[in-house]
């Protein structure tokens, strides 16, 4: 393999770890708050949540550039301020991978949420836990196996990102070029033996992953 | 094959229903460059042959070229450099008495309109202002391997490695540099034309610093429509054609410059 | 030990309201009446789980819930022990987990030797380190038992505690349910839809029916004398009649009914004096109908009083008793279908009677087993 292609396994596995945490961050709580709580505006954080399952991949880049592109709502302040803008470098990679990634998550997670029985929860509040406490010992707990299965939902998701990766990061070798966008550049610049070699890692890769996640699933029942 | 050509190929075969009787279709895979300056002779062409409808893939010369490799159903092949058409000829997949190079372009340097940057020489890119320079994909992006040889030919190529973004067509170069995510870019003099509100021209590189960039054109062997093919690779060549592409800032090929 | 506490709550929920207000003491007291009448929704509002529209909800002075004051301490700070109908042990902790799930603040040692104790007064000490899903139906309950009393609770709700169990344990249970409750002396309410269950458990029991309180009594006074048609009828009590009022008298009442005259006993604490012709329900209990033998001389009226005469139109087995369905030799429509009274006459009466054979039989009521149901 050559070192194109090793620097881009490094760098997707890099990208879809950093993106699994964040959309851990970001998606359990709310998971949790989506399947527990009612609050103004649950119908929309959930629609937008979940668009990036619906929309192609493209459309989400699209409205990544527009918000994080240097002239992007968020972007231009960011970059009128320090000078930097967080496109094409791998932090868009991580950004594009969480977004996309992080419906298969909040989705999985919350029905396992919903399906914990709600008198546990109530035993807890009795026995002098608040909402948080109740959250973090019963509730989540009890929601660990949905709540491991959004997470390798979402790191596969993360590993095989390529549209809305493309779209803010751009496919920069060494800098921004995962496995699937070499893959894609591979094929088209006619290198057949370096395309087989990262399909086949990713392959293998995404097999190691499943395995991984069938045993922790087996021990958590 | 991946994804990527599966899908286009795929495309082609829905988009481009079975003749009908009288009909006559014919599709043209387009350096992106030539965008306007196709689709211009082409109305042209269409206008002096009822019944005839062009449908048009714009890409850049190496991803159409792939495309052709993969057996993509395409009738008449116009490139942004003579490697991609030298490597079909290689493969047997062109009718080799049909190549004509019909047009030069020359390789500039923009900016952002706005840009306060002072970009006047190859030396000014590697400023540190300047954070982030485009280029095409040199291995599929024709305007790429000309910056490629430019900018080695000046010994900048390396040094310039960490601020280069590889786009996949020049028309992906010159929409970075417009929305303003990088600061410069190197593009064809007549790209400018199409975003000349967003951007400007910083420099142009010296013409003997890359070769001559020409557009050859050939009928793609598997054509169905060869007579029509080259009718429009005539047209090319004519000079109504050449008076066309002058309009659009396009230079006539070199002198005895025929392939 | 002395425990008081006083309810009154207010909720709406669409479709439904609650509107309820009643005291106890010591011991159980027991919210009895048919599902949906708002009893587990007034155990959620003791225990804040659900927050009334108005009202105030005091526990041995302490003021839990205070809709005019602003007062509702949440949940975790009312020291209310819950055991919840399917016990809600939490799956994932052992059963010492769940019994120590509510000392969290105390010390480790405390927490653990409460937990020992606990365990030891409920005969959970072996099962310490099993899972719920690992436990028998009775042991879950003791668990849940004893996560909720391990905290002191200063009142401990139980909704239909032994709904999850098979009717067999269910009985066993209800005898070690109550010796526990007797046994920690916390102030306890349960919830239940079962009367025999309302009546082992209780020393105080509170009819609910559709969001109010229909009578709140002892248990005693709630057998002998439900308040009214309703009541009576909650409990599931048989032959509620109707008749018309001849005569009333503190201690005494005469009613027409069926062509008979007959004669009960008034309430003597809720003297009750109606007019004559006004319409009265009143019940008879099956087991209080005295056949009379027909080998013995004939009755007479200083031991048999509301003589009366007729013939069993139906019987049904149920085991240890029979109950015949008689119907009287007086014209007219009989008053419960096609028949006028229900009889409960044990098997060996049937049998020394010969029943079986012997379907015409005259029988008295003693007037302390007619029941006033006031209006």
């Amino acid at each position: 393999m050559s070192v194109e292609a090793l620097s881009a396994l490094g760098l997707s596995i890099r990208v879809a770890v950093v993106a699994t945490l964040l959309d851990a961050l970001i998606g359990i709580p709310l998971a949790y708050l989506l399947a527990r709580r009612a609050f103004r505006g649950r119908a929309l954080v959930d629609l937008l949540v979940t668009l990036p399952l619906v929309l192609p991949p493209t459309v989400t880049g699209y409205y990544l550039i527009i918000l994080l592109g240097r002239r992007g709502w968020l972007g231009a302040p960011v970059y009128a301020l320090s000078g930097w803008s967080v496109a094409f470098t791998w932090y868009a990679a991580v950004i594009a991978a969480t977004v996309m990634a992080l419906p298969l998550l909040v989705r999985t997670a919350r029905a396992a949420i919903e399906s914990v029985d709600r008198e546990l929860e109530k035993a807890a509040l009795t026995l002098g836990r608040s909402e948080w406490r109740t959250a973090l010992e019963v509730t989540l707990p009890l929601a660990r196996n949905g709540i491991v299965a959004g997470l390798v939902l979402a790191f596969a998701r993360a590993l095989g990102e390529f549209g809305a990766t493309l779209m803010l990061a751009g496919n920069i070798p060494g800098k921004t070029t995962t496995v699937p966008l070499a893959i894609y550049t591979a094929v088209q610049t006619g290198e057949m033996g370096e395309a087989v070699a990262l399909v086949l890692a990713l392959t293998a890769l995404s097999c190691v992953v499943l395995i991984l996640a069938g045993r922790l699933g087996a021990r958590a029942a | 094959m991946s994804r990527g050509l599966r899908i286009t190929v795929l495309g082609f075969l829905v988009l481009c229903p079975p003749a009908v009787a009288g009909a006559q279709e014919m599709t043209l895979s387009v350096a992106i460059s030539m965008k306007e300056a196709v689709e211009t002779l082409g109305r042209q062409f269409m206008q002096s042959r009822s019944g005839v409808t062009l449908r048009y893939n714009f890409g850049s010369s190496g991803e159409l070229q792939k495309q052709i490799e993969a057996g993509a159903p395409v009738d008449l092949f116009i490139s942004a450099a003579q490697r991609q058409m030298d490597e079909l000829e290689q493969k047997g997949l062109i009718t080799t008495a049909t190549r004509r190079v019909f047009a030069r372009n020359v390789l500039t340097v923009i900016k952002a309109a706005g840009s306060t940057l002072d970009i006047a020489k190859p030396a000014d890119l590697a400023g540190a202002k300047v954070q982030r320079i485009v280029v095409g994909n040199p291995k599929t992006v024709p305007v790429g391997q000309y910056a490629e040889e430019s900018l080695k030919s000046v010994g900048l190529w390396d040094p310039l490695q960490p601020k280069l973004v590889l786009a996949e067509n020049v028309r992906q170069a010159l929409d970075y540099v417009a929305r303003g995510e990088v600061e410069a870019g190197f593009v064809y003099t007549t790209d400018v034309a199409a975003r000349s509100r967003q951007v400007v021209e910083a420099f142009r590189p010296a013409e003997d610093t890359y070769r001559p960039v020409t557009y050859p054109a050939a009928v793609v062997k598997a054509s169905k429509q060869p007579a029509l093919a080259q009718a429009f690779i005539d047209l090319l060549v004519s000079r109504d054609g050449q008076a066309a592409l002058s309009r659009l800032g396009f230079q006539p090929p070199p002198a005895g410059v025929r392939r | 030990m002395k425990h008081r506490f006083s309810v009154q709550i207010t909720k709406r929920l669409p479709g439904f309201t609650l509107d309820v207000s009643w005291t106890a003491g010591d011991g159980v007291a027991v919210l009895f009446g048919p599902s949906g009448a708002g009893k587990t929704l007034t155990l959620q509002c003791l225990a804040g789980l659900v927050e009334p529209d108005a009202g105030r909800v005091v526990v041995d002075d302490r003021v839990l819930f205070d809709a005019e004051a602003g007062v509702n301490l949440p949940p975790q700070q009312r020291r209310v022990g819950y055991v919840f109908q399917g016990y809600a042990l939490f799956p994932h902790l052992t059963v010492a987990g769940n019994v120590g799930f509510g000392l969290r603040g105390r010390s480790r040692q405390e927490r653990e030797r409460r937990v020992v104790e606990v365990l030891e007064r409920l005969d959970l000490a072996g099962l310490a380190h099993r899972r719920p899903a690992e436990l028998s139906g009775g042991q879950r309950q003791r668990v849940a038992l004893g996560r909720a009393l391990a905290i002191d609770p200063a009142l401990l709700l139980l909704d239909e505690p032994l709904s999850a169990l098979d009717s067999p344990l269910r009985r066993a249970l209800r005898d070690e349910l109550r010796s526990i409750l007797s046994g920690w002396g916390t102030a306890a309410v349960l919830v239940t839809h079962d009367f025999t269950e309302a009546y082992r458990l209780a020393d105080r029991i509170i009819v609910y029916e559709n969001g109010r309180v229909i009578q709140a009594a002892a248990r005693a006074e709630l057998l002998w004398q439900p308040a009214s048609e309703a009541v009576a009828r909650i409990m599931g009590l048989r032959n509620v009649l109707h008749g018309v009022v001849v005569k009333a008298m503190p201690d005494r009442i005469q009613i027409a009914w069926r062509g008979h005259t007959l004669e009960a006993v008034n309430s003597p604490t809720r003297s009750y004096l109606p007019p004559p012709e006004t319409p009265i329900a009143f019940f008879i209990r099956p087991e209080y109908v005295r056949l009379i033998r027909k080998d013995r001389s004939a009755p007479d009226a200083a031991h048999h009083m509301n003589l009366m005469r007729g013939t069993v139109v139906g019987e049904a087995d149920f085991g240890t008793v029979w109950s015949l369905r008689l119907r009287l030799d007086t014209p007219g429509t009989p008053a419960q279908g096609d028949f006028d009274l229900e009889v409960e006459v044990p098997h060996l009466v049937y049998e020394i009677l010969e029943i079986e054979r012997d379907r015409r039989w005259e029988f008295s009521i003693h007037r302390g087993s007619i029941h006033v149901l006031p209006t």
